[in-house]
Parts: structure tokens; sequence; C-alpha cells
């Protein structure tokens, strides 16, 4: 598969943003500097509203709908000025700086594995496992995430739940073989083993 | 949303089924205690959030910055020149960081970019708490050189930690002229004197001698929760941590976990000043202590560790 789109890339085909790994979405980002940021921020804001939600929760301020946004699209903007400065295999670790910044590092580490997570999830090579596990790390792990995810994708629930123990078990391989361990200490601050 | 214990642990139990890392599981659940999930963002989130960042992204951006916080007040000359060079090595280096990144569609891989990326970044990094030590009247850095996690003979191989000594070296002389206090540096010992080789003993003796930070002391047994870590914390928000043993000082290197927040480098400053009140002061202000003259030789240095190890309860400190 690899080597066909590298074929395919002589001929000027691109991988859609949504497939790309992390790292290479700043690769992209000479060509297409917006919609490189927006699916940085489609993948990120909602793992990063629950991290503001718990920062303005635990603050004692009043928190609303409005409120939460608010905190979430600081912290993009925050981020926005270096977005494309930094290396690219370090993007999650200097956007989880900013992260920490805009509210604490409390907040973050009330989603640190899942944020972390994203980073391997993105290597997946199944495009359906790869956006299953997404989605499932985005908006938490629930009680009735099969259900969600059937709606969501719209599919029966059976295959959502076979398609996720699939993509597990992939991600673990991809873990294990993707990675060393210190690229996984340096690019995730040690959250993925 | 509250939900009974065996109703949790069915969910619980359905969800580990699906494959989902413990930590994972563990951190949702948490999450969920906390009505983490209860409220959704709206579906126009994400296109308000692109228009506020537009105007921020590409030219727009700000030169990167040393890591001086103008909030910190005015800078001398020399400290701003040092800051000034900073500012454009950094951004030398976030050009180079783009061009790399342009180039490596393929997941580079990295261990070699990464120590490259981090051999560049930290020097700069800790030259940058010059400006730190000015505002606050702390020491610019505060480490704890754990000798059972990083053996003193790597901070003179390895070309990470002797960038970063480097730099810890021109900090001090800097601060050193102002009358601020030097980077604060904690020595966690080995268990056992015979733990230390000939080449240990020598690193360990050249440091005492030619090192401008404050050094102290401690015995394995009194390390508390250092027992275990090697910490470095740069400035007021910078904290850098290895929990581990590695194979190799490039390995070491690299293993740091990094972690940036003024509460968490709050803690760690605290937790390191804490443990200095049981250590044994060593250097002060660039000389040796009383006890410690003898350390320009691999005997003396011998001898001082030795002592220290004697003093793990400290019960006789106050006489030694």
């Amino acid at each position: 598969m690899a080597a066909f789109q590298s074929i395919l890339g002589v001929f000027g085909w691109k991988q859609p943003l949504e497939r790309l790994p992390f790292e290479e979405l700043l690769g992209r980002y000479a060509g297409e500097p917006g919609p490189v940021y927006e699916e940085f921020v489609k993948r990120l804001h909602r793992i990063i509203f629950q991290a503001a939600l718990e920062y303005l929760t635990r603050g004692n301020h009043a928190v609303s709908q409005v409120g939460v946004e608010e905190m979430t699209t600081k912290v993009f903007e925050e981020f926005a000025p270096q977005f494309a400065s930094g290396k690219a295999a370090m993007l999650l670790v200097d956007f989880a700086a900013a992260v920490r910044r805009v509210l604490d590092h409390q907040a973050f580490e009330k989603i640190a594995y899942r944020y972390y997570y994203l980073l391997p999830i993105y290597h997946l090579k199944d495009d359906l496992e790869k956006k299953l596990l997404a989605a499932s790390y985005q908006r938490g792990i629930r009680p009735d995430l099969v259900e969600q995810l059937a709606g969501q994708f719209n599919m029966p629930a059976g295959q959502i739940q076979r398609s996720i123990e699939k993509a597990n078990a992939s991600l673990k391989a991809v873990i294990a073989d993707d990675f060393t361990p210190w690229e996984l200490s340096v690019f995730t601050e040690g959250y993925v083993r | 949303m509250t939900k009974t214990p065996d109703l949790r642990q069915d969910y619980e139990a359905k969800l580990r089924q699906l494959g989902f890392p413990e930590e994972v599981l563990n951190e949702s659940a948490a999450a969920r205690d906390l009505g983490l999930f209860d409220m959704e963002p709206a579906s126009g989130l994400v296109q308000r959030t692109i228009e506020r960042c537009r105007g921020l992204l590409l030219q727009d951006a700000a030169p990167a910055s040393p890591g001086i916080d103008p909030k910190h007040g005015s800078l001398d000359p020399l400290v701003a020149r040092v800051s000034t060079s900073l500012g454009a090595l950094k951004r030398a280096n976030a050009e180079v960081a783009v061009t790399l990144g342009t180039i490596s569609g393929v997941k580079v891989a990295c261990t070699d970019s990464a120590e490259l990326f981090r051999l560049e970044r930290l020097p700069v990094e800790c030259l940058a708490t010059v400006g730190f030590a000015r505002s606050s009247g702390q020491p610019p850095m505060m480490i704890v050189d754990n000798h059972n996690l990083v053996e003193p003979t790597w901070w003179d191989v390895d070309s990470g930690f002797r960038a970063v000594r480097s730099a810890c070296k021109v900090v001090n002389t800097i601060v050193q002229d102002s009358g601020d206090p030097p980077a604060a540096v904690v020595m966690v010992l080995r268990e056992d004197i015979n733990g230390y080789s000939e080449q240990d003993m020598t690193a360990i003796s050249n440091l005492l001698c030619t090192s401008l930070s404050d050094i102290w002391m401690i015995p394995y047994e009194d390390a508390g929760m250092f027992k275990k870590q090697d910490v470095i914390v740069l400035g007021e928000e910078r904290v850098l941590k290895l929990e581990a043993k590695a194979q190799s000082a490039g390995e070491a290197f690299l293993a740091f976990r990094e972690m940036e927040g003024t509460s968490i480098a709050n803690t760690q400053r605290h937790s390191i000043e804490e443990i200095t009140g049981r250590a044994i002061q060593i250097r002060h202000r660039g000389k040796l202590t009383s006890i410690a003259q003898g350390a320009g030789s691999v005997e003396g240095a011998r001898a001082l560790i030795s002592g220290v190890m004697t003093q793990s309860t400290g019960a006789t400190r106050d006489s030694w």
C-alpha cells in the first residue's frame, strides 16, 4: 500500500489530511496552512474542551458552555503562533505546553493519556480502525461508547465492537513496532509506553 | 452522574474487553466521575476557533521568545545581549526544524533527530534561565543528580550532558557577577561506596573542584522521593525528569520526560529545596565547604562520599 501511494505521489496525489500522522501534518503546512491547522483543531478540540471544563469547574468559576468553549479556543490561540515553528515530532508535546500555560498541569493530567495515545493511533494503517479509535479517545471511553460510535459512523454496534477490539490490538503493535521506547518517552512525555 | 458499584463494574468490564489500555480506562473513569463527558462542544466550535486563530498563524507569528519573560522586568545589557542571541538561535532552530519536518514525510525515525533536537534546544533553555534568576533571586536551575540513574562519567562523555553542563557554567558565571544564587545541585549517592568506580570518583572530584554551582550530597536512604528520580528544573516552568536507569548516556539524555508549567516547576523546586535541608553542603557560592577541602583528589572524593554515607541517619551530622 505504501509503495502504491508513493507511485501515486509522483502523479501529485496526496494523502487526505485526516489520515496523516501528527508528525506529518506540519510537512503539509507550507502548501495548505489553513486546512492543516483546521485538521489539528478538529482532532484535539473535544479533548481540550474536557480539560477546559475540568479547569473551570475546579476553579469554582461559573461554568457555562460558552465559557468552556472560550477557554478551549484560547488554548488554540495561544498555540497558533508557534504551530509551524517547532519540530514536527514534538507537535503534541509543544501543544501540551500551551495547554498547561492557558489551563494548568492538573487540567492536562485529566486528559494526558488519551491525548498522547492519539500519536500512535494516527499511525494505524486501517482507516476504519484509525477513525474509531481516534473518536473513542477524543470523546472519552464511556459506558455507551459502542452505541455512540454506531450512531456516528452509521454502523451496527456488533461491527463497531469487533472493529474496536481489532483496532486496539493493532494499536499495541504500532506502539511496539513504529516507535522506540525513547521516541515514546520524548514524543509523549512518557505517557505512552 | 453516579453509578451503582455493580453497574460501574459491568461497564468497566465491558470496556476492558474492548482492549483499551488500563491507564486510559482509569483516566476516562475519573473524567466521567468529574462530569467531563456531560458537556459537549458545539458543532461550530472548530470553525470559530479557526477564525480566531487565522491571523495568528504564519507571518503574524511573534518571534520566538528566548524564554525570558518581559514581565520579569528590565534586563541588564549583558543579559539583554544573551537574550537577543538566544532569540536568533531559537528562530534559526525553528527554521531548521521546519525544513527537517518538510523533508521527513516519512516517520522519521527519530532517535537521532530527537537527540539532535534536544541537544540543540536544552542548552538554549538553560541559558534562558538567567532572566528568571535575575528577577526572582532563585537559583536559575535546580538539579537532582542521582548517581543511581545517571553515572557521574556521563556528564563528561555524552555530548548532550556536556552541553547542558557548559550552559550551566555560563549561567552560573553570569548570575555570580550579579550576586544572585547559582544553580543548585543535589547529588543522590549510591547505596554502597563500592558501587563507585575509579572513573566515577575522578568525574565527581573534577566536578566538585570546577563547578560554580552550589552542591549538596545526600545518602541514598535519606533521598526520599528522589531515590529513583533524576530531575532538572529550568527556570520557572520547565522540568525534566528521569525515572529509570538507561543503558547509556545517550539513552538517558533522551529518556528524560519533559514537563512544563509554573505549578509543577514550583513543586519540584520546593521538594529539592526541602531535601537540601537533609543533605550535606559541599560547595557554597563558588567555594568548597570546610568538610570538602580534600575533594580535589580521587581518594579525597571517596573519603568525602564515604563520610556523607555514614551520616545517613543525620544523627551525627552536626559534629561531622
